[in-house]
């Protein structure tokens, strides 16, 4: 009952009595019919929630298929259809059908707008006569269904933000009768849940663009410049004892009337070892713009050209809960492999802890209203009456957290004396909050996550935790890869002594290694960015370039400090970082000590 | 970019939008209008004390009861014409009197419901001004055509909304003539009070009642329980296992961090000492 019956319940029963009571019978009779046509509406009303709601039951089709644990793309469309699949009767009240769309997908807008948009509206209906236009129905994945009809479907599309995971929850609906004196809104579990892979650049196989010698090997094999099995003349030198026979150089040791031995080149595979850093400052942001969606598309892109060139690829991904190997793989099937743990890597854990406060009250509260909105009702979410608080805000949030707790409790399968902690202590509830934000696929963003606490809290940590995964890497190493190292290195320049050492290691050992260091702005920090603005400077346009000042300053720090070790440093997740790990990689399959010639 | 002119095919959506929007904007606009003209009309006839009123006061009053149909109050709507009745009719009227009044009650309803049509269903006089009309707009692509399947549904809905509401109110009011004709209401009260005394009875079966409303009530707490979804059955429980036992495990949780503010102070007090004994001992 929405308090617009209840206004006018209340105004029908006091009409009533007073007509009653002074014999006034029009007064009686209007009172009394509005009652009765109050209860009209109820029984229709029932009768719809007890008959025909149970019938209601909506499919979704994503790209076509009705089937969960497939994969989509990153920054690819996917095609969403919605079919009733079962016949139902509406009279006299609106059914409103909304498919809740997770965080990871952008809705796109249909073309056209809704069926029942009107046109362009003018000044004078936008601003003064607004009311008496339709609503706007073109919420693609939303819809409206009035009279009886019997099956309905309709489509939408939507563009996955960033790789992960996309879990459609279900139909959110809402069914009022015509006159919005009755309402319920429920919530029709339809599960589907999708694992997003990264997105990449194809851009086939790198290749120097001179020519280095007349054979070109077999796909997958690349000759370095060292002495080794293979089949093209490296070099001649002296022979020294141990030499085998059949490598002596008959001919040059007859004029030169010394034993000379012949030194052929290696035929080698050269691997990459992608180093994925997803530490939780990495993982900040609305999903597509955090620092890990950079990376992944970086890897992603690396794998995939270092898979056409026939490179194995392999990796090491970390965060806060440990570290995850993945060994050296080729082809296509390797690829996929590789994509599907970068996806996997892309999921949020747990949020660290954040304290709590009302923005985040309420957007659980926002949260559990849209998907769990039987939870929340008064009739079977009981507490404990109190006198106190007295004034009326406060006896209002006091409500929301005892419900509120209720229903976490619920979902969780929480004890009771758990539900009592949540009430009474802030530190659990804002735990269970976040836990349950985090688990519908809501990004680490105010309110899940404070920004104070977004801060890297324990960068030395970090850092001893990627030298050990560099060399752990090289310890697995053969000889001559590349190592790529993705991570926020830019907030970590005072305390690169603690990385330092493995990066001397791997360059010891005749790897190359090269940083990929994702910036916040997804550019690469230049000092002519305040060049490049015109006219009147906005505040954004002020911090921007104030943000790129200070990134210009901490990568000139980092790419000084790497660069006397050997090691190349990239900045932001662009297609230029790709281009130097191929360069790099390119010098790795040759042995030179830089790379030469125009790439691609 | 490709415009009308150049384009060969059948025009499109975006060449007729522009040409059809002033078109429609009007429509929308007369159809509110009207719509909020004739309803603030009637309510105003209804209030018969405003003729008494000079111009400028009848207009404000015309004025205020837009606004309240503007911002969905039609219950303020249905006060206004309780009020007014409340005030003017005369006390003491026998039941016989009620059929004069009946077209006066149904005109009352109908003021009353399409105030709220406004907000609820967006075009009620504009849906029956294209009908009347006979404006046939395809309203998914914002352009007047000739005829659609859409277009006759509409219509169709239109015809069938109007025809439901006029049964659906003067069978309510017909329904509320016979309650009022048949309850001891008013003069037949005395009567059927000395009739009851006069058998012995109480002064209304109200055992009987009371039986019946228990019954009811039975019924409808076990219907609603059978309602319930599993999740919300469970909270249920859990919510009256709550308040059985909330005082003592708001004692236990209170004990418990009462220990755990202790704790950190401790720990903090501890840090303290430590940073001061290591700036001492240099």
């Amino acid at each position: 009952m929405t308090r617009r019956a209840q206004l006018f319940a209340v105004a029908g029963m006091i009409g009533l009595c007073l007509g009653l009571i002074r014999g006034q019978t029009t007064l009686s009779l209007i009172s009394l019919a509005s009652l009765l046509w109050i209860l009209s509406e109820w029984l229709l009303f029932y009768w719809h929630v007890r008959f025909q709601l149970p019938l209601l039951s909506p499919l979704r089709f994503v790209n076509g298929d009705s089937e969960a644990n497939r994969s989509l793309w990153a920054e690819r469309i996917v095609e969403v259809r919605v079919q009733l699949a079962r016949e139902i009767r509406l009279f006299g009240v609106t059914l409103e059908l909304q498919d809740v769309v997770p965080e990871n997908l952008d809705l796109i807008p249909s073309a056209g707008g809704g069926t029942r948009s009107g046109p362009s509206k003018s000044w004078l209906v936008r601003n003064f006569l607004g009311f008496i236009n339709a609503p706007d129905d073109s919420v693609p994945n939303q819809k409206r269904l009035e009279l009886g009809f019997a099956q309905s479907e309709w489509r939408y599309s939507a563009r996955v933000r960033a790789a992960g995971n996309v879990v459609f929850p279900g139909f959110r609906l809402t069914l009022q009768s015509t006159h919005s004196l009755f309402r319920i809104e429920k919530f029709i579990r339809f599960e589907q849940a999708f694992r997003a892979l990264p997105s990449f650049v194809d851009a086939g196989e790198y290749r120097s663009l001179t020519k280095k010698s007349n054979v070109i090997p077999r796909h997958g094999v690349h000759r370095l410049l060292r002495s080794g099995m293979g089949s093209e003349l490296l070099e001649l030198r002296e022979y020294a004892p141990g030499d085998p026979f059949k490598s002596i150089a008959w001919k040059v040791s007859a004029k030169r009337d010394q034993w000379m031995t012949r030194q052929y080149e290696s035929e080698v595979p050269a691997r990459v070892q992608l180093i994925v850093d997803g530490s939780s400052t990495t993982r900040v942001g609305g999903f597509g713009f955090r620092l890990l969606d950079q990376m992944t598309f970086v890897a992603a892109s690396i794998g995939k050209m270092a898979t056409n060139a026939g490179d194995p690829v392999g990796g090491v991904l970390l965060d806060e809960r440990g570290s995850r190997r993945l060994p050296p793989m080729s082809g296509e099937k390797g690829f996929q492999i590789l994509l599907r743990a970068l996806g996997d890597f892309s999921i949020n854990p747990s949020p660290p802890p954040s304290p709590l406060n009302q923005r985040l009250l309420d957007a659980a509260w926002g949260l559990l209203s849209q998907r769990y909105p039987e939870l929340l009702d008064f009739k079977v979410n009981q507490y404990p009456f109190s006198f106190f608080p007295i004034l009326p805000n406060s006896r209002a949030r006091r409500r929301q957290r005892y419900l509120m707790a209720g229903a976490l409790g619920e979902i969780c399968g929480l004890s009771i004396r758990e539900q009592v902690a949540m009430i009474h202590d802030d530190v659990t509830m804002a735990r269970r909050i976040q836990e349950l934000l985090n688990r519908s696929g809501i990004p680490w963003i105010a309110p899940v996550i404070a920004l104070a606490e977004s801060r890297d809290r324990e960068p030395i940590r970090r850092m001893t935790q990627l030298a050990e995964s560099i060399l752990t890497a090289v310890g697995h190493a053969r000889d001559n890869e590349v190592f790529v190292v993705m991570s926020d290195l830019l907030n970590c320049v005072g305390i690169l002594e603690f990385l330092l050492p493995a990066v001397k290691l791997a360059v010891a050992k005749h790897h190359r290694v090269s940083f990929v260091c994702p910036t916040s702005t997804f550019r690469r920090p230049s000092r002519s960015v305040a060049a490049n603005l015109s006219g009147n400077w906005s505040t954004d346009d002020l911090l921007f370039v104030a943000e790129q000042a200070r990134l210009q300053i901490q990568a000139e720090q980092l790419q000084r400090e790497l660069h006397r070790y050997g090691a190349s440093v990239s900045l932001s997740g662009e297609k230029n970082a790709i281009r130097l790990i191929m360069a790099e990689l390119e010098a790795a399959k040759t042995g030179r000590s830089k790379f030469q010639g125009a790439s691609r | 970019m490709s415009t009308a002119a150049d384009s060969n095919g059948p025009p499109t959506d975006s060449n007729l939008t522009d040409a059809s929007d002033s078109q429609w904007n009007a429509i929308w606009i007369i159809g509110g209008l009207l719509q909020l003209l004739a309803i603030s009309l009637l309510i105003e006839l209804l209030l018969g004390f405003t003729e008494s009123l000079g111009l400028m006061l009848r207009l404000s009053l015309l004025a205020i009861i837009m606004t309240c149909i503007v911002l969905r109050l039609g219950w303020l709507v249905l006060v206004a014409i309780q009020v007014s009745l409340f005030f003017q009719e005369p006390m003491r009227q026998p039941l016989e009197h009620i059929p004069s009044g009946l077209f006066f009650v149904l005109a009352s309803m109908f003021a009353m419901v399409a105030a709220m049509k406004i907000p609820q269903s967006h075009r009620f006089v504009t849906d029956v001004f294209l009908t009347l009309f006979r404006i046939e707009i395809d309203q998914g692509s914002s352009t007047i055509s000739s005829n659609t399947s859409e277009t006759k549904n509409r219509r169709l809905f239109v015809r069938l909304s109007l025809a439901i509401w006029a049964l659906h109110g003067t069978l309510i009011v017909l329904f509320a003539v016979f309650l009022l004709t048949k309850v001891p209401v008013g003069r037949q009260y005395d009567s059927w009070l000395q009739w009851s005394l006069q058998n012995g009875q109480a002064v209304w079966p109200g055992a009987l009642l009371m039986v019946l409303m228990i019954a009811l009530l039975v019924v409808v707490r076990e219907n609603a329980w059978r309602q319930l979804e599993p999740s919300q059955a469970r909270l249920y429980l859990r919510s009256i296992r709550l308040i059985a036992n909330y005082r003592d495990l708001f004692g236990f949780e209170r004990h418990r961090l009462r220990q755990l503010r202790k704790k950190q102070s401790a720990i903090s007090a501890n840090n303290a000492f430590g940073k001061s004994y290591s700036k001492g001992s240099k």
